[in-house]
């Protein structure tokens, strides 16, 4: 029996009633183990219970005045909360759907993490900042932290907060510090922070970040780049520490032809996601060549490599039981492409067996 | 004659061998070789299959798994292409092969030098080296002393000889009359460059050594008449204080090789050696008195080398010559206590000399070959750096080739500056702009949107 398996014996279902534009982002909640939102650049967001079968799965869809580029649960399944092209940030009651905007900022938001433990919301912006919000406080006002670049990815760990930002900036704030300083600090607008991060670093690629995830371990985070490649990185500042983190090259493909010189060529596809499975340890990735990669991150092996998907994956998440794999996937969104393919945002979600997402034995 | 011990293999041996591209190891022929490959760089990571090339790896992969091969497995990281097509020896891209070939001969040479200063043993095939020291050895004590007495008195006939030339005015002429085969001794540097050639061996410089032994960088086979002009070089010393002793003019060189690393300790002779000693004394000449056995016995010689143990102390116009023990003695590596000698020269007795075919192998390979024969600082300063130059070339070679190989990469998605989604949120068809009226902390009612049921879409 070969030691890897391809889609057939692995249940792996598509959701009926898929945005129809490009997907943006998906998000389990970490309240119960089937249900999903996804926002998409057609302006809406998405809410599915995947346990359902086809008809009943899309529960709800909700309006946005434009593209919505993030979007995540609240404090329990009823909340949820977006950002998009329109510079707000949203709260969006998912029984009534009834919307409120908690803060706007001065670009698009591009990121959005909820903290259940804090009950903390952040959401980080292309105006090279993040708002800090308590979204139970009456009133909530929201605290404005300025960032060196702009923000491209959120991403939480029990204790840290990691924003990965353009020109390869990363910061690494403490969490509970960061909510202590919004929660004592928040008054009547402009509340503006001034926190130092936990620690200053720089992306360890060389190319643009494309994501950034967090390990449940709170021992470390992944970085991906727009350039085919991961880099594993450890909180921890010790020497021996950062020693062990490293980077490799994946969603590349190898010996195709160049179009315009007939040479021989490796095309090389953005990481566009990274998720680590909430017990295991493992990480999935999924690129622009429509692949999703799973990964031991400790042993450095791949572990599992999936049959390729027809597009570019734009987002993975694991749900919190770590049973399911939902990927996204849509057509020309990382190379710019005007024009999308009708039909070609999808959301599959994986049923995993036991020991898919399993670490290598040691 | 004892059989010729073999020492390990020998470099065609070497050579020979079948060597893995992918990992460098060398292999005992080639079924060995091809099934390393197999085992190591062409074996399926999820099933037991072992191909025979990248290429049937990959297409295995792509077919049986639906996977495709990134890199070959466990090779050094400049030689991962996959697209490569290698079996066994064959299909290994000629720099790749030539740098190998490279790298086997400097290890063999460096192996063989530390080999040999570890035993102080001249190197295999140096087949001169021994008959002429052999010679030497059969030299009795009888004929020592004898040749001893004709130095001496040669010596004097030599002193005898100055004095009237400086009498009468001409010193040249008038010693060059007196001695069978006189050189200048302030004639120095490129005419007597010293060839590495086996068995080239360093005796001591000694204070007031008047007897050099020049070899001049001359065809083998010709004779070196005395009556040759002397080389435009600088006269080391005041005029005064030329020499001109009865050396040998041979000039049996049965290698005349690359001189450079021996040029230096000539020039900076003079200061060395003190008053006494003509500008020209080094260390690396007195050697050749071993190329010329025959005329060792013939002529008579004049020379302050070490006193050879056992002997009388030297009277002070003359020394006896080094002694065929003492020669054995300094060829070996042990010097004689008594040598007080301050050069540092000295100290590389046990010289080594690659044999011709070495010397072949090593030219082909573009370097120095003077590290066998004199670790002196001069001579392998210029070694380690040509060594350091092949090495280098080694190293660049794959360095060029990763190059080529990131060269071939073309990136979806290039922009380093501006996230896609920017690129996207940019189109038309995206475009949002905000009301202009709209606040932050606006009524919230106004921009509450109502929810669309999914059934009614």
């Amino acid at each position: 029996m070969p030691k890897f398996s391809d889609a057939s014996n692995s249940p792996q279902r598509e959701l009926a009633n898929p945005p129809t534009d490009a997907i943006s982002s998906i998000k389990f909640s970490p309240h119960s183990d089937s249900r999903l939102l996804v926002a998409s650049w057609d302006k809406h967001v998405y809410l599915y219970d995947t346990s359902q079968d086809d008809e009943n799965q899309l529960i709800k869809k909700f309006e946005h005045r434009a593209p919505v580029l993030d979007v995540c649960f609240g404090k329990d399944d009823n909340e949820a909360f977006s950002g998009g092209l329109d510079m707000d940030v949203r709260k969006i009651d998912l029984t009534t759907g009834e919307q409120t905007v908690l803060s706007t900022h001065d670009k698009a938001v591009k990121a959005l993490v909820y903290s259940t433990q804090h009950s903390m919301l952040i959401s980080g912006s292309w105006d090279s900042s993040i708002h800090i919000h308590h979204p139970d406080n009456k009133p909530d006002y929201p605290s404005t932290l300025p960032l060196p670049s702009k923000v491209y990815s959120l991403s939480l760990a029990p204790t840290r907060l990691v924003i990965s930002m353009a020109s390869r900036a990363l910061y690494i704030y403490d969490l509970y510090s960061l909510n202590t300083l919004a929660a004592s600090a928040e008054s009547e607008p402009p509340n503006t922070l001034n926190a130092e991060p936990w620690q200053r670093r720089e992306s360890a690629l060389k190319h643009l970040t494309r994501t950034t995830a967090c390990m449940p371990s709170d021992e470390g985070y992944a970085t991906s780049s727009i350039e085919g490649r991961i880099a594993v990185d450890w909180f921890d500042s010790s020497e021996e520490s950062q020693a062990r983190k490293y980077a490799f090259k994946c969603h590349r493909q190898n010996g195709g032809k160049d179009p315009e010189t007939g040479e021989e060529i490796d095309v090389v596809y953005p990481v566009n996601a990274l998720a680590f499975h909430p017990t295991l340890g493992s990480m999935a990735s999924g690129g622009g060549d429509g692949q999703v990669l799973l990964w031991d991150p400790l042993s450095k092996r791949r572990t599992k490599a999936y049959a390729p998907l027809p597009a570019s994956v734009a987002a993975v998440e694991f749900n919190r039981a770590g049973n399911l794999l939902a990927i996204a996937i849509s057509s020309g969104f990382e190379d710019g492409k005007v024009d999308m393919v009708e039909g070609s945002a999808r959301v599959f979600v994986r049923e995993l067996a036991e020991n898919e997402a399993k670490l290598k034995k040691k | 004659m004892a059989s010729k011990k073999k020492r390990g293999p020998d470099l065609d041996d070497l050579l020979d061998r079948p060597w893995c591209y992918y990992c460098e190891r060398d292999f005992e022929d080639v079924r060995v070789l091809i099934s390393h490959q197999k085992a190591k760089h062409f074996k399926c990571p999820k099933c037991t299959r072992r191909l025979n090339t990248a290429g049937g790896l990959s297409v295995h992969l792509n077919q049986v798994h639906k996977d495709t091969l990134d890199e070959v497995e466990g090779a050094v990281v400049s030689r991962r292409d996959p697209t490569l097509e290698i079996f066994a020896m064959e299909g290994i891209p000629d720099d790749i092969l030539q740098a190998h070939r490279q790298r086997v001969i400097l290890k063999f040479h460096e192996e063989q030098a530390a080999h040999q200063a570890l035993t102080g043993n001249p190197p295999s095939g140096g087949g001169a080296t021994s008959h002429a020291s052999k010679k030497l050895k059969q030299e009795t004590p009888q004929e020592i002393k004898q040749r001893l007495a004709e130095r001496i008195a040669e010596s004097k006939a030599r002193r005898a000889a100055q004095l009237e030339a400086q009498k009468g005015g001409s010193d040249v002429t008038a010693s060059q009359e007196i001695s069978q085969s006189q050189e200048q001794f302030h004639a120095t540097s490129a005419a007597y460059i010293q060839p590495p050639y086996p068995g080239s061996q360093v005796s001591p410089p000694q204070p007031g050594f008047a007897q050099p032994h020049y070899s001049y960088s001359q065809p083998p086979t010709v004779l070196q008449p005395f009556t040759q002009t002397p080389p435009p070089q600088p006269v080391f010393g005041p005029p005064g204080q030329q020499y001109t002793a009865p050396g040998q003019t041979y000039n049996t060189q049965p290698y005349p090789g690359p001189a450079t690393p021996f040029q230096q300790p000539f020039q900076t002779g003079p200061s060395r050696f003190g008053a006494g000693s003509p500008a020209s004394v080094n260390p690396y000449q007195a050697p050749q008195q071993r190329q010329s056995p025959v005329e060792n016995g013939n002529t008579p010689r004049q020379t302050n080398l070490t006193p050879a143990p056992g002997l009388p102390p030297r009277p002070a116009f003359g020394t006896p010559s080094v002694n065929a023990f003492e020669m054995q003695q300094l060829h070996h590596g042990h010097m004689p206590g008594q040598n007080s000698v301050p050069s540092h020269h000295v100290q590389q007795t046990p010289a080594q000399t690659p044999n011709p075919e070495m010397q072949k192998y090593l030219s082909e390979a573009h370097q120095v070959p003077a590290n066998t024969m004199s670790p002196s600082g001069l001579a392998s300063g210029t070694v380690q750096h040509g060594e350091t130059a092949t090495t280098s070339a080694v190293q660049e070679a794959p360095r060029a080739d990763k190059k080529a190989q990131n060269k071939r990469t073309k990136m979806v998605y290039p922009d380093d500056e501006v996230s896609p989604e920017e690129k996207l949120s940019e189109l038309p068809k995206y475009a949002f702009h905000r009301p202009a009226v709209e606040t932050t902390t606006g009524d919230i009612e106004a921009k509450q949107t109502n929810p669309v049921d999914a059934t009614a879409d």
